[in-house]
């Protein structure tokens, strides 16, 4: 289990949740049409300025400064990958 | 020097494009390392185009450029590796304070083509408040004087400028960054795989290693250069794979040097290309490319020279035209800069030295350009 800035505690579901809402909100698309298994790019379409968005979205909403290194949208291949590094850095 | 890691990337490299593109097919079944690729070019590229694009790739964006060569080129990137671009040039811009939300005044290369523009540009910045300007040094350069004449300030939320596509001259340089407050960062890269080289804060062109490799070789001979020496800058990049560019020739000189304190790679770019250098019955032209760094040298220091550019009329007779004040420093090493060109090229040459109020940039790409060869245009008109 995670925890947020905040202190409060957010399964790995409520946190996939989150993050599929933030995807849904960037690639103007429905929550119910974004799987964990769906790629960024490929299959949410998302462009490079809409990634950089991701970036800033991600520090706002879970409260973590990214470094250079997190900048590599390689790491971000999956749904699936955005979680497990959401996970990662607000465990860090 | 190369280190073991950089030489094992190269060389995993090489094994994948001979495996994957029908270009390097005759090499299958030996043992290819980087070095022994051939070096390729945009006319190679667009002789044989099925034999370098990847098989399967649907969805590309895609761009043209003829560049300072002025053949016409087809770019193409997926969007996985525009985006890998997009982010590692942001990430050079981050070194300077960016935002992840950030707005950016691109300015156009339409810049000269009418005199409002200036003001234009100067209402925009005040209305948009960019964190960011891009464009031409000569234009930055222009602005400064417009908006310093006109007592328009910079809104504080500009954060930086970027030069892209002309060399830095350090008085343009300083007197942007004195008139605005803020630093002048360079950007140095091509239109088929972006960026190469960005600023680093010790004012060196460092090279974006997630992104290229680079090698400096005599571009009569391919031979590779060692660190520290003048000639053509080859680069491999590490990201495109929609179309390979590996061993691929800029045309421009360069020298690299690993700096000794932080281990970054560095790039120094002459503000002159290859292919517009025309020497008599020379084959390695090596040699010029010593002499232009250190003509180059001698004139940026002079501080009186605004802007200069070099004309080569013939073969062997040279205009220096100069826009400055006090150039009296500059007339008193004519003879000294004769005396260097005519060493270098072992033949004897004439320079003449030419004051004019301004130097146009070139009225397609906008580009100011050092080094212009009568010579070639001469030789074009005729191919026509």
């Amino acid at each position: 289990m995670s925890r947020m800035a905040n202190g409060e505690p957010v399964t790995e579901q409520q946190l996939a949740a989150q993050i599929i809402q933030l995807l849904s909100e960037i690639c103007q698309r429905e929550v119910e049409g974004i799987e964990m298994e769906h790629t960024l790019i490929d299959d949410l379409g998302i462009d490079s300025i809409q990634f950089l968005e991701l970036y800033a979205q991600l520090e706002e909403t879970f409260r973590f400064e990214l470094d250079m290194d997190d900048l590599q949208p390689e790491r971000l291949h999956s749904v699936l990958s955005l979680v497990q590094f959401v996970q990662e850095r607000m465990a860090s | 020097m190369i280190g073991v890691q950089q030489m094992e990337r190269r060389d995993a490299l090489a094994r994948f494009v001979v495996d994957t593109y029908p270009y390097y097919q005759h090499l299958r079944g030996t043992v290819v390392t980087f070095s022994e690729l051939p070096i390729i070019d945009k006319h190679t590229i667009n002789d044989q185009r099925a034999a370098f694009e990847l098989p399967g790739v649907e969805k590309v964006y895609e761009s043209f450029t003829s560049g300072s060569t002025g053949i016409p080129f087809r770019c193409i990137k997926t969007p996985e590796e525009q985006t890998k671009l997009t982010v590692a040039i942001y990430k050079q811009r981050r070194k300077w304070g960016l935002p992840l939300r950030y707005q950016m005044l691109l300015l156009s290369n339409r810049f000269y083509a009418e005199p409002q523009m200036l003001a234009h540009y100067a209402n925009k910045i005040q209305t948009m408040k960019p964190q960011m300007i891009q464009g031409r040094l000569s234009q930055l350069h222009e602005l400064a004087r417009y908006m310093t004449e006109q007592q328009i300030s910079l809104p504080p939320e500009v954060l930086f400028l970027q030069n892209w596509g002309e060399p830095m001259q350090p008085a343009q340089q300083q007197f942007v960054e004195e008139r605005f407050g803020i630093p002048v960062v360079d950007y140095y890269g091509i239109e088929e795989i972006w960026c190469i080289a960005f600023s680093n804060r010790q004012g060196q062109l460092e090279v974006v290693e997630e992104l290229v490799d680079l090698e400096v070789v005599d571009p009569a001979t391919g031979r590779v250069l060692p660190d520290g020496e003048f000639g053509e800058l080859l680069v491999t990049s590490h990201v495109l794979r929609s179309l390979p560019y590996v061993r691929y020739r800029t045309g421009d000189i360069a020298k690299l040097q690993r700096d000794a304190e932080t281990g970054k790679l560095i790039v120094q770019l002459l503000p002159v290309r290859y292919s517009q250098i025309e020497l008599p019955g020379k084959t390695s032209q090596v040699a010029i490319f010593r002499y232009l760094d250190r003509f180059f040298y001698e004139m940026h220091q002079k501080k009186g020279v605004r802007q200069f550019q070099i004309v080569q009329e013939t073969h062997t007779s040279f205009r220096l035209r100069i826009v400055g004040r006090n150039l009296s420093e500059v007339y008193e090493m004519e003879r000294n800069l004769q005396k260097l060109l005519t060493q270098y090229l072992g033949v004897d040459v004439q320079l003449v030295i030419e004051e004019v109020e301004a130097i146009l940039p070139h009225p397609v790409t906008g580009k100011y350009q050092s080094f212009v060869s009568q010579i070639r245009e001469e030789v074009d008109r005729w191919q026509r």
